[in-house]
């Protein structure tokens, strides 16, 4: 088995030592230089972001994070609600996708006949290659109206006297479709990802599993998944990353709404979404600010949420060769 | 390793049990692939039954119609997308891959290593709204218009850390022996990089740049905030353009049926030019992929 | 790869020279607001394009706020709004000398209902609608919405209401009727373009709030009569302060309209809840929004001679889509505001 990280470049060991011709020192500096650009393109996006959120900041203080209520007439502002929102729909997501998402994998990898695998995977990838606003699309005018009619009423009339939980108007946009697309979005990539762990995990193991007397699906979910878990952990973490940032999808299925949800079939707005669609629509400088110092936070979250993917896939790329 | 085991059948259970436990397990596994391979399907299945009545010469020749009439085409949409993708690529391209250069080639272990390092694994998770509100502040509100130079910047820098660590990852596949050969021979080290190292990358570095225009054609975000939209062809660099998602994201927020079909129609096209261009991709770069494990 | 990119370099190209060859009634602009008048709106630009090939007027629906914003941060060529800048906005934008609204049409924004079994059109009262969006009046059996509608039977399903999510002057007309005839509204949440609505979704734009009543069985919204004509949604007739239920034909509009006593002299007036017998109580205007002086002066003469061929001849589209024609000496006041609107020193308007 080959890893996939190669030896570092032998070419930069040389950097210091000789002369340098003319061409090479045009070759740095242009390389050096457009990194420089590129640099502070990511700087000045964090300093816009911060210039633009300043006045919210500075009248809202962090306080912002943890207040309801969006009033644009009295300039009240609180963001608590669209941060529950990305949470829970972002949460909500990933363990769907994850469920769904690793079950499928192992089937993919341990049912399926060799021949049968790759066909499978490929028509799972092809969920990848679906953009965002299409997503939307089928969500808003197939799976809402669709949920509306089947699922909530089913829930509304059954547990909806019994459970407060499940006691709200059946609109079929909200929190339960933006789940159940974004779902649908991050299946390909924690399909692929845990198969590839999946894959990883080296026969003699499995075969000392057999030896023992253990059956097929004792090895594998004692033995393979367990062994695969850092590559299966980065794919949810890496959904986890890509749920919180996505934005069109969910702002066409979660129905727009600016308070805390109390019911399963309830509306809300995630922090991406409501910039989407509240940007250009502002009805104040200060309305606009807000809106800004969500993107903050929500590009807070994100970096978090990345950095913490790059470890745990770094970690495992250290151990077993594999690079996401 | 022995660890890793579970022997957790009890001795006494026979083997029915654990046979059935199998059955039922890897029937679940099975259910989920049904499940995986149904949305798959379905979503295909709609956009081919719902879009397919909007597919005409029509609907990629002319512009679009008043509000709520029939007859209209997405015309100028499919041309903005061409034309955002290519100023994307414009801007995107050249920085990303350079700055996949630099990391690959040239980066020792310095602190400005290690901090391009960070920027370019931080802002690859960036959602692409908040680039969209920094190319409003910098160039929307300067020039005192939406314009097309403002939404192909946007989907440029998304595309920059994509192309930057594809770029990496596939010049660092590049064995050393390439590189030794030609600093042996004398080469200079730009000319080790552009005329061997990166030849023999090719191929993976076109693909990280299809894969990463894949990824552009689909953004929507940052174009709310920067091309805005526009019912005609653009006038201009600097004017408004439509684009085919914003078009689709209209036209499914609208209660108009044929607004509806013309989006399914444009959400067809757009799946089918994405998926075709993967497949394509991957028979061709097969052979350049990773070596088997 | 090469070919690709080359060509791509003379399409590029191609454009620059396009946008750089103006002549006399040739150029493209582009406009943003409200949804209320999109319908009328696109036709207009579609029209006029018809007759001036050479002109694109480019207008994208994003909402009454929006189209405020974008006109005060100058992105747009003009903005086009149901309710008037407030103060602030006009502060904003440099004081009451620097702007200038003008009325180009005027429409009814009716109360669309999706019950499936009830096919005579309902009839709402002030109290009831007030009572629905405020999320006291909870069920369509409702004894406030029956006693409106006697002899007919009403399903006993829950009232969803749908708003407007964005900054939208529909909303602003909504609640400015809502405020006059509702005290219960009035102190509990007021009347703006945005508000806190007590209850229910938000729908993006008219078109949205449109398709999310068509799509939810039992639901409410308020919308631009264009959209529940063009869609065929039912929409009810609605009791004005004469006590009569006033179905919103345009005609009726034209009636409100024509019930207003006094027109202020920046043109921004409210026509809710006018006292005429025929006056029907939910109508409103949409304005353009220029800025006086017009720092593009070949932009300021395209925009102006397209304001002034849509409040005369183009009018006529008005009437197919379900809008109210403007009175003679509205488009007397509007023309002349629009002559006030300079570029380059002079009345951008040429004849």
């Amino acid at each position: 088995m080959t890893t996939a990280t190669a030896d570092v470049p032998v070419a930069r060991s040389h950097q210091k030592s000789g002369s340098s011709g003319r061409g090479d020192r045009i070759y740095h500096a242009l390389i050096k230089s457009i990194v420089c650009v590129v640099l502070s393109i990511f700087t000045g996006v964090f300093v816009v972001v911060v210039t633009g959120a300043w006045p919210a900041m500075k009248r809202f203080g962090p306080g912002f994070l943890f207040t309801t209520g969006w009033d644009p007439v009295h300039l009240v502002f609180g963001a608590l609600p669209f941060i529950v929102g990305t949470i829970i729909v972002a949460l909500g997501a990933m363990i769907l996708a994850g469920g769904v998402g690793l079950m499928t994998a192992v089937c993919i990898t341990e049912v399926l006949p060799g021949w049968l695998q790759e066909p499978i995977a490929y028509l799972i990838e092809l969920l990848a290659f679906i953009p965002s606003v299409v997503y939307g699309l089928f969500g808003l005018l197939v799976l809402a109206p669709m949920l509306q009619r089947t699922v909530e009423v089913w829930l509304l009339e059954h547990l909806g006297s019994r459970f407060a939980l499940f006691n709200g108007a059946p609109y079929g946009v909200g929190y339960l479709s933006a789940i159940v697309i974004l779902a649908i979005m991050l299946l390909p990539l924690i399909v692929s990802l845990s198969r590839e762990a999946l894959i990883l995990v080296p026969r003699d193991l499995k075969e000392g599993g057999y030896a023992l007397g253990a059956g097929r699906w004792d090895v594998v979910w004692g033995i393979t998944v367990p062994f695969a878990r850092n590559g299966i952990v980065g794919a949810f973490v890496l959904s986890l990353g890509r749920a919180l940032g996505e934005t069109i999808a969910v702002a066409m299925t979660i129905g727009g709404g600016f308070h805390l949800p109390t019911t399963v079939m309830d509306q809300g707005y995630t922090l991406a979404s409501v910039i989407a669609n509240e940007f250009n629509e502002v009805s104040s400088e200060m309305y606009l600010s807000a809106l800004i110092y969500c993107g903050l936070i929500l590009f807070a979250i994100t970096v978090v949420v990345n950095i913490l993917a790059y470890f745990i896939v770094r970690r495992m790329s250290g151990i077993h060769g594999f690079r996401a | 390793m022995a660890s890793e085991l579970r022997t957790s059948i009890p001795a006494h259970i026979g083997g029915g049990w654990r046979k059935w436990r199998g059955f039922v397990g890897f029937g679940l596994t099975g259910v989920a692939t049904l499940i995986s391979l149904g949305a798959l399907f379905s979503i295909l299945g709609y956009l081919v039954i719902h879009g397919i009545g909007a597919i005409s010469w029509n609907f990629f020749l002319k512009e679009p119609a008043a509000v709520g009439e029939s007859g209209g085409g997405i015309a100028p949409s499919l041309l903005g997308t061409a034309i955002l993708v290519g100023i994307s690529m414009v801007v995107g391209a050249p920085l990303g891959v350079g700055v996949g250069i630099y990391l690959s080639e040239i980066a020792g272990d310095t602190r400005f290593a290690r901090m391009t390092r960070i920027a370019i694994n931080t802002f690859i998770g960036v959602p692409s709204i908040v680039i969209g509100i920094f190319v409003y502040f910098v160039l929307v509100k300067p020039t005192n218009t939406f314009s097309a130079v403002a939404g192909g910047l946007a989907l440029g820098i998304i595309m920059i850390p994509i192309m930057a660590r594809t770029t990496e990852d596939v010049l660092r596949l590049v064995p050393n022996s390439i590189r030794e050969a030609g600093l042996a021979l004398g080469a200079p080290k730009w000319r080790v990089t552009f005329d061997l190292v990166l030849p023999a990358a090719r191929a993976g570095v076109i693909t990280g740049g299809v894969l990463a225009i894949a990824r552009v054609a689909g953004e929507t975000a940052p174009l709310i905030l920067t091309a805005l939209g526009n019912e005609y062809y653009p006038s201009g660099l600097f004017k408004p353009i439509d684009e085919i998602t914003l078009r689709i994201l209209k036209y499914a927020r609208g209660p108009y049926d044929v607004w509806h079909q013309q989006a399914y129609g444009a959400a067809l096209i757009l799946v089918f030019g994405v998926a075709i261009g993967s497949l394509l991709l991957r028979l061709t770069t097969r052979d350049y992929n990773a070596p088997d494990r | 790869m090469k070919r690709t990119a080359s060509l791509l370099v003379v399409l590029l190209g191609c454009f620059n020279l396009a946008s750089v060859g103006v002549r006399a009634q040739s150029g493209a602009l582009t406009g943003a607001g409200s949804t209320f008048v999109n319908p009328l709106m696109s036709k207009w630009s579609k029209e006029y394009h018809t007759l001036h090939p050479n002109v694109q007027i480019n207008y994208q629906s994003i909402g009454s706020g929006g189209g405020r914003q974008q006109f005060l941060s100058k992105t747009v060529a003009f903005g086009a709004s149901d309710a008037p800048l407030t103060d602030e906005q006009i502060a904003q934008a440099g004081g009451a000398a620097n702007v200038v609204h003008i009325p180009v049409t005027q429409g009814s924004v009716v109360i669309t209902y999706n019950l499936e079994g009830v096919s005579k059109q309902l009839r709402f009262s002030p109290e009831t609608i007030a009572g629905m969006f405020l999320g006291t009046i909870k069920l369509w059996s409702d004894k406030k919405i029956a006693a409106d509608n006697p002899g007919v039977s009403l399903p006993a399903k829950p009232v969803l209401v749908v708003h407007r999510s964005e900054g939208s002057g529909t909303t602003d007309i909504f609640t400015d009727y809502l405020t006059k005839v509702s005290e219960d509204w009035k102190s509990k949440v007021g009347r703006g373009s945005s508000v806190q609505w007590p209850v229910g979704i938000g729908g993006q734009g008219n078109e949205g709030v449109a398709n999310q009543v068509k799509n939810t069985a039992g639901g409410v919204g308020y919308i631009e009569l264009a959209y529940a004509r063009q869609n065929k949604m039912p929409y009810g007739s609605v009791k004005n302060r004469a006590g009569n239920y006033i179905d919103p034909d345009p005609k009726n509009v034209t009636n409100a309209a024509a019930s207003l006593k006094e027109m202020p002299a920046d043109l921004r007036f409210s026509i809710t809840d006018q006292a005429g017998p025929q006056a029907y109580p939910i109508a409103g205007s949409t304005w353009v929004l220029l800025y006086k002086t017009q720092s593009d002066a070949e932009q300021g003469k395209l925009v102006a001679a397209f304001v002034q061929w849509a409040i005369t001849d183009g009018q006529k589209y008005a009437t197919e889509l379900d809008y109210a024609v403007l009175a003679k000496n509205l488009v007397q006041k509007s023309e002349a505001a629009l002559r006030t609107v300079t570029c380059g020193g002079k009345s951008c308007l040429q004849k």
